[in-house]
């Protein structure tokens, strides 16, 4: 039986009061490894880490404001062959609907595994917030503090002044931002000198956690929803209105040179060897010369709406709207606003929700209701 | 090849160079040797036409149909009736991608403004 409870944060210090939270996992034994983000290159940027030894925590930030990679594929990496390992993964909303995926899909496992949620404040390009760090002044450990404290006030009052980097496309319109399927759920929205916690009643005693109904939450989390809906819903009918034709859509993967690094990126797309890596459509040189006799002229490299709209086809039924692939461009090309639009048509089409459920199997492998 | 084994990226291949349509061609539903694969290619084919409406692309040029490989002259009335409606519908625009290319405007990023397009 699930209660809420909150963590105290002395003087506001709402990381110490995480990592102190974080540290009790550790200690107490409920946890054997932590994969949590922590700090690196003085604060500049965070990485997935996986800690033992939780001295380790005094540079951990669970509210981590980058997302470098999806840690769903770390996940992945850490649970697919169950090392019966007690691990606890500190996880951002749409990690752990990928995750949720990636388990149905048979690519991770959930066995001893203790998914703590965090709400997700938003995040910014790994670049912008490397930049900002540099020019902010002050200690280097404070800067992660000083960051959260300014996010936190600009959802509490939109209208303060927002910070000079502006959050990832992806988080700009994300609509799921409190985790669903966490065993522990770790609060921001809402709370003043208080972090949320949702968890097993046995466990907050275990923890000597303070059991207390946080009264302000539920109403900070239905206006950011109501704000981030209004802006998704703009996004969806901006590109659909944009995109009648093919030739529409082209334009948006008109600079698209085929890196592939939207699938490296993608937690979805986990096929350790990709179609495209492959040389099943590569033809002959000679061909080439064929098509370009055959159209005049030929444009090259020759699959890149193949490309895009085969990854749509594999991924959108499941893509969770993290947005990896837009950040992994080095073209910045629109793909967020591409897999998030097509792929809410898919999911609507097929009554299915993305990490929503375990119990609920993606529709590709279901049999559809149809007389026979 | 089983239908349930058809990966999308083969009817896509086919439509962007240029195919006026793709048949899929699978056994009865009931009829599956493994079970279910013909409803696995139903499934497929619901996302392919879902994601091909969305982008622009005419989904009626896929074809999907159930055909025993006794059935002779079932397939050969599905062929018959699948000309005749893709010929009434006229050439796939995706014959010519070049010029897919030509028409676009330029990469579409937020705050970039745009030429308009040719086909307004």
């Amino acid at each position: 039986m699930k209660v809420e409870a909150v963590l105290k944060a002395e003087k506001g210090d709402i990381l110490g009061a995480s990592r102190d939270f974080l540290g009790k996992l550790l200690a107490e034994g409920l946890v054997d490894y932590l994969l949590v983000p922590l700090e690196i290159s003085h604060g500049r940027t965070l990485a997935q880490t996986l800690v033992k030894d939780p001295a380790h925590l005094d540079k951990a930030n669970p509210f981590s404001p980058v997302l470098p990679v999806n840690s769903a594929s770390i996940v992945s990496q850490l649970t697919i062959d169950k090392p019966g390992k007690k691990l606890g993964a500190v996880l951002k909303p749409c990690e752990i609907r990928a995750l949720v995926e990636l388990v149905k899909l048979g690519q991770a496992s959930l066995e001893n595994l203790v998914i703590i949620g965090t709400d997700c404040l938003g995040t910014y390009e790994v670049e912008d917030y490397a930049k900002f760090v540099d020019e902010m002044k002050g200690a280097a450990e404070k800067k992660g503090a000083q960051v959260l404290a300014k996010m936190r006030q600009q959802i509490a009052q939109p209208d303060t002044e927002p910070l000079s980097i502006s959050l990832r496309p992806a988080c700009k319109m994300c609509n799921s931002f409190t985790p669903i399927l966490a065993d522990i759920t770790l609060g921001l929205l809402g709370m003043e000198e208080e972090i949320f916690v949702s968890l097993d009643g046995e466990l907050a005693e275990k923890l000597g956690l303070e059991v207390k109904e946080a009264s302000g939450r539920q109403g900070a989390i239905d206006r950011l929803l109501d704000s981030r809906t209004q802006a998704r819903e703009q996004v969806f009918a901006d590109f659909r209105e944009r995109t009648k034709t093919i030739v529409d859509f082209a334009d948006c993967l008109d600079t698209c040179m085929l890196c592939y690094a939207c699938s490296a990126a993608c937690p979805i797309c986990y096929c350790r060897v990709c179609f495209f890596r492959t040389d099943t459509f590569e033809p002959e040189s000679e061909r080439y010369y064929r098509w370009a006799d055959r159209e005049g002229a030929l444009r090259i490299p020759t699959e890149i709406l193949l490309y895009h709209l085969t990854r749509l086809n594999h991924v959108a039924i499941s893509c969770c709207g993290c947005g990896m692939c837009e950040s992994a461009c080095p073209r910045k090309l629109p793909l967020t606003t591409i897999f998030q639009t097509v792929g809410d048509g898919v999911q609507k089409a097929l009554k299915y929700v993305p990490g929503r459920s375990l119990e609920e199997e993606i529709p590709l492998a279901t049999i559809p209701e149809v007389k026979v | 090849m089983c239908s349930g084994s058809i990966d999308p990226v083969y009817v896509l291949k086919a439509l962007l160079d240029g195919a006026d349509g793709v048949l899929i061609g699978g056994c009865h539903l009931g009829n599956c040797h493994y079970q279910d694969g013909n409803y696995k290619a139903m499934r497929r084919v619901e996302v392919l036409k879902n994601i091909l409406r969305q982008v622009g692309i005419d989904e009626e040029r896929v074809w999907l149909r159930w055909i025993d490989a006794s059935e002779g002259g079932l397939f050969s009335e599905t062929i018959q009736q699948m000309v005749d409606e893709l010929r009434a519908k006229g050439p796939n625009p995706m014959r010519e991608p070049w010029e897919v290319w030509q028409e676009t405007v330029g990469c579409r990023l937020p705050g970039i403004e745009s030429k308009p397009s040719k086909r307004g």
